[in-house]
């Protein structure tokens, strides 16, 4: 008993001094925001929030990730232009997807540069073609619950974010617009699970 | 293959293991089919023998992991042990599912054999006997598996790391928490995590505490059962937890869910966890022991010692759990 005290209290003693000791901050090179590894000046990509400091990340990769939770509060994005070394804002850089892989640990393979002729002179060598700008995410769109009625007399009826009653709807109605063109409830409005749809900001005319 | 003093060393123990293993189950078959010689010296030699190897083979658990960390450098994309796993990716899933797997039963075994010397029980030669042999069973395929994992592994492969799989919006354990616990999941699951250590803690403790009554009745009554499944439960949460909370907290990193970052960035984690892992089997080995050792049990030979293995479980619960607040919240 007393000697499973003591290695306890040793342990514990041991654990308490290590998580003292400077390993986690001061010792620490200013590591990539998202995984803490090292940086590449050449791909760093530079995002500001708002009001925070700004966080380095080692390539566009990594940069995405952490932009994808975090798109209410990005300010602005730098990203490094790969022919020149210098930072450049996001949405002036042009994008190429090539095989040439920037960090192995990731496999990132989008490039950033600053003039086009540079952007498609990497495409052609690396067997690459220009994309979008990586960063342009739309917002996530909120899931709303909506009622799903019995029966129904007329056949018509809308959907309306927060409407009550809702038509009754299965997974293979076939819906019309007001165009009348033809659309699959698997497509728009989406069925996500029993009574849950990705609704659409302007209510469509549906008809059974 | 990938040499560093590290891996030699495993290659050599899985080769010494396999080889030992397999001489020890002969043994034992033997002994099984010649039950008048089981209380001979031979087998009480093949036991001794088999305690020391055993508890050299529970090191190998802990070793593999630093086997891999000392191989991180050598492979091209790995950042940390994740990235090594993925050189043979599916033999390592399945190391690492029968490691503990095998680090449970011997552990099992090693306190079985401990008590049932110090309280001086011999009829449960013939259990031991066959645990044994379902043991070294399964320690020849680990052994083998360490040999074709760092026989097989190549230099020259080039691999993912832990960002992407386990950054991901859909990796599994975001994924099971959402489904348990809704879209807005960490709050809740922090305190659950809380909740059902305390519990658990809690509830061992008041066993032990009941422990003190020592009719035969009160003895039997005591729901360890229920304990050891609370056990399991909490393992379950605790490594969602782990994942999802503890680790990226540790780390500085809140979108990083790497445990085996955790390890690289945190290195006290390595305890944390084991002392975990050792109180969440210690409950499965009183569980285990009470359930084989009944009759020895309900006399009160093995009360006191189930006492102490409870009161270990206890506390490594506990500082586990301490550790992980100092880290979070001081």
């Amino acid at each position: 008993m007393r000697f499973s005290v003591i290695i306890f209290a040793i342990l514990f003693l041991m654990c308490v001094f290590t998580w003292i000791t400077p390993h986690r901050e001061k010792d620490k090179p200013p590591g990539c925001a998202l995984d803490g590894s090292e940086i590449h000046p050449l791909y760093e990509v530079i995002i500001t929030p708002r009001d925070k400091m700004p966080k380095s990340f080692a390539g566009i990769t990594n940069a995405r990730i952490w932009f994808k939770e975090n798109v209410k509060q990005t300010f602005s994005i730098m990203v490094t232009d790969e022919a020149s070394g210098k930072k450049i804002k996001a949405e002036d850089a042009f994008y190429v997807l090539s095989d040439l892989i920037t960090s192995e640990y990731t496999g990132n393979r989008i490039h950033a540069f600053t003039e086009k002729k540079k952007a498609l002179s990497h495409a052609r060598k690396f067997k690459g073609e220009l994309v979008k700008n990586p960063f342009l995410i739309r917002e996530k769109k909120e899931e709303f619950l909506v009622k799903h009625k019995a029966d129904h007399k007329n056949g018509y009826g809308f959907i309306f974010k927060g409407y009550k009653n809702i038509l009754p709807l299965s997974a293979k109605i076939a819906l019309m617009h007001r165009q009348y063109s033809p659309l699959y409830i698997s497509k728009y409005p989406t069925l996500i699970f029993k009574g849950y749809f990705n609704l659409p900001d302007k209510p469509p005319m549906v008809l059974i | 293959m990938l040499l560093n003093p590290f891996s030699l060393t495993i290659l050599f123990f899985a080769l010494i293991s396999l080889v030992i293993a397999l001489c020890g189950g002969l043994a034992a078959l033997r002994g099984l089919k010649n039950r008048q010689t089981l209380l001979d010296r031979k087998m009480h030699l093949l036991f001794l023998s088999a305690s020391v190897f055993l508890t050299a083979r529970l090191c190998s658990y802990p070793f593999f992991y630093v086997v891999l960390q000392s191989l991180v450098k050598e492979i091209k994309g790995a950042m940390c042990i994740y990235g090594v796993t993925q050189v043979l990716p599916n033999l390592c899933v399945f190391l690492e599912i029968i490691k503990p797997i095998i680090f449970f039963f011997t552990g099992g075994w090693l306190i079985l054999h401990y008590l049932t010397r110090q309280c001086k029980i011999e009829s449960l030669f013939l259990k031991k006997l066959i645990f044994f042999l379902f043991i070294t069973f399964l320690v020849i395929i680990d052994s083998a598996g360490d040999l074709l994992f760092f026989l097989m592994m190549n230099s020259d492969t080039t691999v993912r790391c832990c960002t992407l799989p386990l950054d991901s919006p859909h990796r599994l354990s975001a994924t099971i928490s959402k489904h348990l616990l809704g879209r807005h999941y960490e709050k809740p699951l922090f305190f659950i995590y809380y909740l059902s250590n305390l519990i658990l803690a809690g509830g061992a403790w008041y066993v032990l505490l009941a422990k003190k009554s020592v009719t035969k009745q009160d003895r039997q009554k005591r729901p360890f059962k229920l304990i050891f499944i609370l056990g399991l439960i909490n393992f379950f949460i605790t490594v969602l937890a782990m994942f999802e909370i503890i680790a990226p907290r540790m780390m500085h990193l809140p979108y990083h869910h790497c445990p085996y970052c955790l390890l690289q960035y945190v290195p006290d984690s390595f305890i944390i966890l084991g002392l975990f892992m050792l109180g969440t089997f210690g409950l499965g080995w009183t569980f285990g022991i009470k359930l084989v050792t009944m009759t020895e049990y309900t006399s009160g030979k093995l009360t006191f010692p189930l006492n102490r293995l409870y009161l270990f479980s206890i506390s490594s619960l506990i500082i586990s759990l301490a550790m992980v607040t100092f880290h979070l919240f001081l």
